[in-house]
């Protein structure tokens, strides 16, 4: 192996691998990335056995090719705070890679690349075609309301279900939900959906957010695989059964709260300061336009706001984990809200107004 | 104005002379869980050379030779004396904070101003031993920290009232001049070695240091306690009881446990005592550990130690709901053709008893969340009617070996004082 590259073209390319490098690594090997080179391109290839990253960037001279692994770390850092425009040399000198730019000469030990596990791939895979701004905002509008317990395995990680041409992601931790709906550019002809784990969601969203272009997602029964820009990503999906979404998302009569979203989570981050306890509590008391805010804590020091808003419904006490509204808040855009009360003691469901592709639901607290 | 030390003398030496006159001026040890070391000593057994820590069996001859009195410990005696003190303490001040098993501190701020501080010591003194036969001593003093100082002094000037009111410049500094640095409330070895290699051997000097260097230095928690001994008052009384984060139900057995017939109830027992703990508390886990191990000591023998952690989805402080847990997280740490010396149960992730968050999905092992059969259970057992669990070991064994114990005296109908 021997070839010199550019060293913006190795940054972005390792950049790409480090999400799925684990830092604390049970082999020795999965901490290395695995370097092909042939006559024209550098590929790397990352895994930690649930999931794979592999990019394909350009070389600029080529010697001779072949296969090693080298620390993934090591060489991304060394890479990185070479001098920008550098041409960056790299050769195999027995289990050394080298590496030499400029007057800079270093050393990195290799493992042999036989040792470096295969993802095994699914063959049969429904090809999904979205849009990369779709895909984004999918992720971006539910990842957060994903669950946190290893004990749970299939709350930590995103639901994709995909009929026909809607594809839906659906978030939850046990206590709040999120669902957001997304058209496809072609319609699937048969309906599937499958887990995709948290970490993997983290690293879709990242490499997604590199490209405008139209994104490719191969969804199996075990597996998802995402083509973006020259880097494929796959991963295992969680086994398990997702809970049935549809059935916790509130329906009936129900009172309806327009209110200015950022006024609301200004009040609610001012209140919340001084919210105790382990379940960060809020209380809510609506009234005729408008709503009063008000939080306190073991120290008995208390906060309390009234913000107008519009609200024609019934008088509702209610208590919320502040997080949960405030995660919410953020990951919405317009400049209203509505938010639907269906009792103190039940969950409500907020959404932004005329926008049906998006619902949040949120479990109260009982005080 | 002041803060209030309140030490119970030789707290477990004590206790055991409450309802044994005849022990007066006996010397007393209590020993530790199986009869292990020394775990306390009255004055008299102190004086014998008795250290804190030793072996049993290395100063048993000695001891039992000069009449002295040995006890295995009784922790649900002493915690039950230790409640009567702490209640009779909380009707002085509004504000206690009960630091340990044998000690108190006492906000006296609510006191009127010129009231006599060394008086009311005195007083709070001769009630507690009136009342509850435990003979405790009393440092006054304008913050904690000064408040240990007096109750050291207490001890080294042998002062016949046992109360001390550490009130002028005078009386401190004489008393920071006595006290090694190594006796201040914070200071532990490391931290004394460091400081006496700066010169710092006393209080005395320490107070004299800049706290501001002592920070640069050491940490911001050693410039606390300079200010303190300086007269400032750093540290307010932590009477929040939401603070404990971690329930401990522990033991090491008297006789080595290899089947799991025979560990599964004892492990139910810690369960059934962590669950109690955490009611205690208000509080509610989401989180149950269980652990055994075999014994390091014995190297001969094959050694395995395994933990289990069981996440709950709703919180829950239902002994039912951790046994259940526990019976979860014991199964597959067990291993058969291993001798078990220790097992434990660990209760983590607290919530409060009153604020729940609900569920969008039903939990399949919801909690039971029957408070009122769980506080019906534990008020008959306070009175040692004993309601077990069927998993439980219902009979008199117990893991450990304690051979001298002493009765029961005031949790136990059955084992009432007698008077001929």
């Amino acid at each position: 192996m021997d070839f010199t590259i550019s060293k913006e073209d190795i940054v972005k390319a390792l950049n790409f691998t480090l999400g799925v490098v684990e830092k604390r690594q049970t082999l020795p090997i999965l901490s290395n990335v695995l370097i092909n080179v042939d006559e024209s391109s550098l590929k790397l290839t990352a895994t930690d056995l649930e999931s794979e990253v592999s990019t394909t960037c350009i070389i600029t001279n080529f010697k001779s090719g072949g296969l090693t692994t080298a620390p993934a770390r090591k060489l991304s850092d060394l890479c990185r705070l070479l001098p920008d425009a550098s041409e960056i040399h790299f050769y195999l000198d027995g289990t050394d890679l080298k590496i030499e730019a400029g007057s800079g000469k270093y050393n990195l030990t290799t493992l042999p690349s036989e040792d470096f596990p295969k993802f095994e791939a699914e063959d049969s895979l429904s090809e999904i075609n979205i849009s990369s701004s779709n895909i984004k905002s999918l992720i971006g509008s539910t990842s957060f309301a994903m669950g946190n317990d290893s004990w749970r395995d299939y709350l930590s990680g995103l639901n994709l279900i995909v009929d026909d041409k809607t594809i839906t992601a659906v978030a939850t931790d046990g206590s709040r939900l999120a669902v957001a709906n997304a058209v496809l550019n072609e319609a699937l002809p048969d309906s599937i959906n499958g887990i995709v784990p948290k970490k993997s969601v983290n690293e879709i969203g990242k490499l997604v957010s590199e490209t405008s272009e139209n994104i490719i997602i191969k969804l199996g029964s075990t597996s998802i695989s995402v083509d973006a820009g020259g880097t494929k990503f796959v991963s295992k999906l969680i086994e398990g059964k997702f809970p049935d979404h549809e059935q916790v998302i509130p329906f009936g009569e129900s009172s309806t709260m327009i209110i200015n979203r950022k006024d609301f989570s200004d009040s609610l981050s001012r209140v919340s300061v001084l919210s105790g306890g382990d379940h960060r509590g809020v209380r809510f008391i609506t009234k005729k336009n408008t709503i009063n805010i008000s939080a306190n804590n073991p120290e008995k020091e208390r906060g309390e706001e009234s913000i107008a808003c519009s609200y024609d419904g019934e008088d509702i006490d209610i208590a919320f984990n502040v997080n949960y509204f405030q995660e919410i808040l953020s990951s919405l855009n317009s400049e209203e809200i509505e938010i639907n009360f269906f009792g103190s003691e039940r969950s409500c469901l907020i959404t932004e107004p005329n926008n049906e592709s998006l619902k949040y639901v949120v479990m109260p607290l009982l005080v | 104005m002041a803060f209030a030390l309140v030490d119970c003398e030789s707290f477990y030496a004590s206790c055991e002379r409450v309802f044994r006159p005849d022990l007066k001026n006996i010397p007393i040890v209590v020993l530790s869980n199986n009869d292990g070391c020394v775990i306390a000593r009255s004055t008299e057994a102190k004086k014998m050379g008795i250290a804190m820590g030793i072996p049993w069996f290395k100063v048993r001859e000695l001891f039992l030779k000069q009449n002295g009195q040995v006890f295995s410990s009784n922790f649900t005696f002493y915690g039950d004396m230790s409640a009567r003190v702490m209640n009779i303490l909380e009707g002085f001040v509004p504000r206690v904070e009960i630091y340990s098993i044998d000690e108190a501190f006492l906000d006296l701020d609510s006191l009127k101003e010129n009231y006599n501080l060394y008086d009311f010591g005195c007083h709070i003194r001769s009630i507690v031993r009136q009342w509850t036969g435990i003979p405790v001593r009393i440092g006054i003093a304008p913050n904690k920290t000064l408040s240990k100082i007096a109750i050291n002094e207490i001890k080294r000037t042998n002062q016949p009232t046992s109360v001390m009111y550490l009130s002028t410049e005078k009386q401190i500094e004489e008393a920071l001049k006595h006290t090694p640095v190594h006796k201040v409330w914070g200071v532990g070895r490391r931290l004394t070695n460091h400081l006496n290699n700066a010169g710092i051997l006393t209080a005395l000097d320490l107070a004299n240091v800049n706290p501001r260097n002592i920070r640069k230095q050491f940490s911001v928690v050693l410039e606390r306690t300079v200010r303190e001994l300086k007269g400032e008052r750093c540290l307010d009384l932590d009477d929040d009881i939401s603070s404990k984060k971690q329930i401990v139900v522990s033991r090491s057995f008297g006789e080595r446990v290899s089947d799991l017939k025979t560990l599964k109830p004892i492990v139910s027992n810690f369960a059934v005592r962590a669950a109690e703990k955490l009611r205690h508390e208000r509080r509610k886990c989401s989180q149950i550990s269980v652990f055994v191990r075999t014994s390091p000591f014995n190297q001969n023998k094959p050694q395995h130690s395994g933990i289990k952690t069981i996440e709950l989805f709703s919180p829950t402080n239902d002994t039912r709901d951790i046994l259940a847990a526990t019976k979860k997280g014991l199964l597959p740490i067990f291993k058969s053709g291993y001798d078990y010396a220790k097992a434990g149960i660990i209760l983590n992730r607290f919530s409060d008893e009153t604020v729940r968050q609900q569920l969008l999905f039903k939990d399949p092992d919801s909690p039971k969340e029957n408070t009122e059969f769980m506080r019906y259970i534990d008020q008959m057992n306070t009175y040692e009617t004993q309601v077990y669990f069927a998993s439980q070991n219902t009979k008199k064994w117990s893991p450990m070996k304690q051979n001298m114990t002493s009765p029961k005296y005031t949790t136990n109908w059955y084992q009432l004082p007698r008077v001929n």
